[in-house]
């Protein structure tokens, strides 16, 4: 299929990590480096959104925001001060399956930022005051991500309409009245059920000696306890779907119509996984991609158009959406968007063009690995969302094996109108 | 659990080595290699960044846009190649080039595994030497910059910068939007964009500078062989004109968007030029008040919960930039917010950083400095900055000891000659929500209603 100088081209040596996992469950996944005298610190959590506790939609977000609000040795904000004040950074985000906390220091600041990260998972405290102003917080954040941008509701209407009863249908950011009753002891309840040695994964990578690494991570991690209790998890499967489901909403903000189509996938290990990530890049990535060249170039129905597979550890979507250019509808893009689909289904695509999707993919990966923290923040998703680290080290293999034939088969198998969410977004407000 | 333990030293950085020669052209040629001896993880990358010192400033008065068209062109075909071709090209060996206009310079950047390196820079070449610039592609740029002018204008925010930038620069090079406004794209001709490019992209006013996993002589003989041939003919240059903004009063524009979800604050005023002697006290002054911990967020987010969160930027020119706090608040709340964003302000005068602040936002600017020229992209970006600006390349190794030797008294004089005294305070909202109220800002009030602001015009 492919030309030996074009296979030996795509070169790059699995991510060389070290990985071990403590008495307590902790897993540390450790990669050394010395380019710079930085390290990135991720501690991520196997708990997102889905596992919200019922009538509390948007509690691990909300969660995650009390996590910086000190403990019983530190006073709130120790984090921004031994990160931000030494010349560092820190943030965490919330995903529909994990959590993760990160911080990028100067390397000498290594073991006082273990210390910290430890000193949370061990012993949190939050009081009602600090409570309730990041409460507020969280749903100014709701209001500035979700209401004041223009297309901020597309992607909650997609989620709430493609999944019937799994819970990722709530999505991450959740529901502000379900914010508003939540109770302190809520918070306590979450932090004992899910932020626990067994549900977390230490990355850290840079600038550091391993040795003293691993004496430091016994020393401030190793001594955290387990509790005996089973950590819940959710087992919900998404039904079926047996016929198209479509949203039709009207936006105050939405200067222009946009279009979003979503099909249920299988979870991040599906095997169909390297062909769907194929189509995407075939579809949206680059000049050269065909939503690029049939909707924003050619018939300039679309001012930009996005293709994306939303892999998690439960069912995930396959996801398209295009923004109309004015003087264009809605219609006209359905059509156009049908026509690609369509050809995905029916045609193979040919040598050349599957060459520079599996090169484009091969330059991003290589890009992927610019910074400490890219790296890190990978590791961590994979650990979660794949279930080990270890599945980053052969994507470049399975992306070369994939042919036209296994990309139009997953294409048969995802792309049925049965299977499709369609949300159609207005400019004009509510009606 | 033990008590928090203290850092030893910090650990040696070692900068990257810098070289540079001349072109017979005039062309400016930079390799920033990097000293990757102690690392065990090899990122076969190499980016390449090409500048023209002529930007948007230069845009004719009222064809604000010419700069931003040009560069949106480069990317839509070449002599040899149809935009769709050249598209395909880059993506074929995995590449990327970009191309952007700024008020002060021109950048095209290609960067690309090492294995299509070459083939990369010969696309940026191209793309630079040769752009097609025809018709059909001009309209079609034309037409999808006036989308993006729709959607800029629809959120609070963009809309809020690009009217502070005009109300405060005024009739100065700097007042216009780089992309234009609705009347000036309609306006442009093709040969508007021709002639831009002739003035504009000459070897002569170009820096180059090639970073990554590349040895300093390879980069040198490929920009040798890829643009020693390049010679333009004369063409009449057209320096920017050097207007003055007007002079800082304390005013408020509101812009009256019933439709928002929230408004958008922004206080801002003229500040200083890149080569200001104040440069670096502006750098720490504004630093006082931005990030989770600055002064700004502290006020309006961490002890009201005003917004989810607000901060400054210095934006320094070739001539007198812009300074320039913003946060965006629940409309009710937009005057309350107005006072406190003016009351965080006011305290670098009253009280400027001193002691564990501010050594607390030196660190962190010398973190995020080093962060930066640690990769690739960052160290060419700061590389293209001084170059542009006529600082020397050394001054990569002087930056933490400039910024260490700022004092409290340079951030207090800085911010009560630059911050503090008559800003110009725009709103961008539901301004039925406090309309009444607009008067106990300021006397000069300005509403903008039942129509887009007309931005080619001072405000």
């Amino acid at each position: 299929m492919q030309s030996p100088a074009a296979v030996s081209a795509f070169q790059l040596d699995p991510l060389p990590f070290r990985e071990r996992t403590l008495v307590n469950g902790l897993r540390v996944i450790s990669l050394e480096d010395h380019r710079s005298a930085t390290v990135a610190v991720n501690v991520g959590y196997r708990v997102g959104g889905k596992d919200d506790p019922v009538g509390r939609s948007g509690f691990a977000h909300l969660f995650e925001h009390l996590m910086f609000k000190g403990t019983k040795n530190s006073k709130a904000e120790t984090i921004d001060r031994i990160t931000e004040d030494v010349g560092g950074y820190n943030n965490a985000y919330t995903a529909d399956d994990l959590t993760n906390y990160y911080e990028v220091i100067p390397s000498n600041y290594l073991e006082t930022i273990l210390w910290a990260e430890a000193d949370r998972l061990a012993s949190l405290v939050v009081d009602e005051t600090g409570f309730h102003t990041e409460r507020e917080v969280v749903i100014g954040e709701y209001d500035q991500r979700i209401l004041a941008e223009p297309y901020g509701m597309l992607g909650e209407l997609v989620t709430r309409e493609a999944y019937a009863t799994h819970p990722y249908r709530r999505g991450v950011i959740g529901d502000p009245d379900n914010l508003r009753a939540a109770t302190l002891e809520d918070v306590v309840a979450f932090h004992s059920t899910f932020y626990r040695p067994d549900n977390a994964t230490l990355v850290v990578v840079g600038d550091f000696d391993s040795a003293e690494f691993d004496g430091w991570v016994d020393r401030y991690f190793g001594v955290i306890p387990t509790p005996p209790a089973a950590i819940p998890r959710v087992a919900d499967e998404e039904p079926q779907q047996m016929q198209e489901r479509r949203v039709i909403h009207h936006s105050a903000s939405a200067p222009l119509p946009a279009l979003q189509y979503a099909w249920h996938i299988g979870p991040a290990t599906d095997a169909d996984m390297p062909a769907l990530d194929l189509i995407e890049t075939l579809l949206g990535m680059g000049k050269s991609s065909r939503l690029y060249r049939n909707l924003v170039y050619t018939s300039q129905a679309a001012t930009n158009a996005w293709a994306g597979a939303d892999w998690r550890e439960g069912p995930g979507l396959f996801e398209i959406r295009a923004i109309a250019s004015a003087g264009h509808t809605l219609a006209e893009l359905e059509s156009l968007l049908d026509a690609e689909i369509e050809s995905l289904v029916r045609d193979l695509v040919d040598d050349e063009e599957l060459l520079k999707a599996k090169t484009q993919l091969y330059a991003s990966m290589v890009r992927s690995r610019t910074t400490y923290n890219d790296i890190a923040l990978q590791l961590v998703r994979s650990s979660i969302v794949r279930g080990t680290p270890h599945a980053l080290d052969d994507d470049l293999q399975r992306y070369d094996r994939v042919d036209a034939v296994a990309i139009r088969d997953a294409a048969r198998r995802t792309f049925t109108v049965a299977n499709r969410t369609v949300v159609e977004y207005h400019p004009g407000g509510a009606q | 659990m033990s008590a928090m333990p203290t850092a030893p030293p910090p650990r040696f950085v070692p900068l990257p080595k810098l070289r540079e020669t001349r072109l017979a052209n005039g062309m400016r040629v930079i390799a920033a290699v990097r000293s990757d001896e102690r690392s065990s993880l090899r990122i076969p990358l190499i980016t390449a960044l090409l500048t023209f010192d002529r930007g948007s400033a230069g845009d004719p008065p009222t064809l604000a846009g010419v700069a931003a068209m040009t560069a949106s062109l480069l990317a839509q075909g070449t002599a040899r190649r149809s935009a769709l071709e050249l598209g395909v090209a880059v993506d074929a060996i995995g590449a990327r080039l970009d191309k952007g206009a700024s008020f002060d310079a021109m950048s095209c950047v290609a960067s690309a595994t090492v294995a299509s390196f070459p083939a990369a820079f010969d696309l940026l070449a191209e793309m630079v030497r040769e752009p097609a610039f025809a018709g059909d592609e001009f309209e079609r740029i034309r037409a999808r910059s006036l989308s993006d002018l729709r959607l800029a204008y629809s959120s609070p925010s963009s809309l809020a910068r690009l009217v502070a930038n005009r109300a405060i620069s005024g009739e100065s090079e700097y007042g216009h939007p780089v992309a234009g406004t609705v009347a000036s794209l309609s306006a442009m001709q093709r040969e508007d964009v021709i002639d831009f490019h002739a003035h504009a992209f000459r070897p002569e006013r170009a820096t180059l500078i090639i970073g990554g996993d590349i040895a300093a002589e390879e980069a040198f003989d490929l920009a040798q062989r890829v643009f020693g041939d390049w010679s333009r003919d004369a063409h009449p240059d057209r320096a920017p004109r050097i207007a003055t903004a007007p002079p800082p009063r304390r005013r408020v524009v509101a812009v009256d968007r019933p439709e928002a979800g929230r408004t958008a604050i922004a206080i801002g005023r003229l500040g200083i030029e890149r080569a200001s002697a104040h440069y670096y006290h502006g750098i720490v002054a504004v630093s006082a008040l931005s990030g989770y911990s600055g002064r700004l967020n502290q006020e309006v987010r961490v002890k009201r919960g005003l917004s989810y969160g607000a901060g400054a930027q210095l934006i320094a020119r070739r001539g007198p930039g812009l300074i320039m706090g913003s946060t965006l608040v629940d409309h009710k709340r937009t005057i309350e917010a107005v006072g406190v964003m003016g009351d965080a302000l006011a305290t670098l005068v009253e009280a400027p950083p001193e002691g564990a602040e501010m050594a607390a936002r030196k660190a962190g600017l010398v973190g995020s400095f080093s962060r930066s020229i640690e990769t690739t992209d960052g160290l060419i970006g700061s590389l293209a900055d001084y170059a542009l600006y006529g600082v020397p390349l050394d001054e990569l190794k002087h930056y933490v000891e400039r910024i260490r030797a700022v004092q409290g008294v340079d951030v207090r004089d800085f911010a009560d000659r630059y911050i503090v005294p008559n800003p110009c305070i725009v709103l961008v909202g539901d301004i039925s929500s406090y309309r009444e109220q607009l008067h106990e800002i300021s006397d000069d009030v300005t509403i903008i209603e039942g129509h887009d602001p007309d931005l080619d015009h001072t405000i």
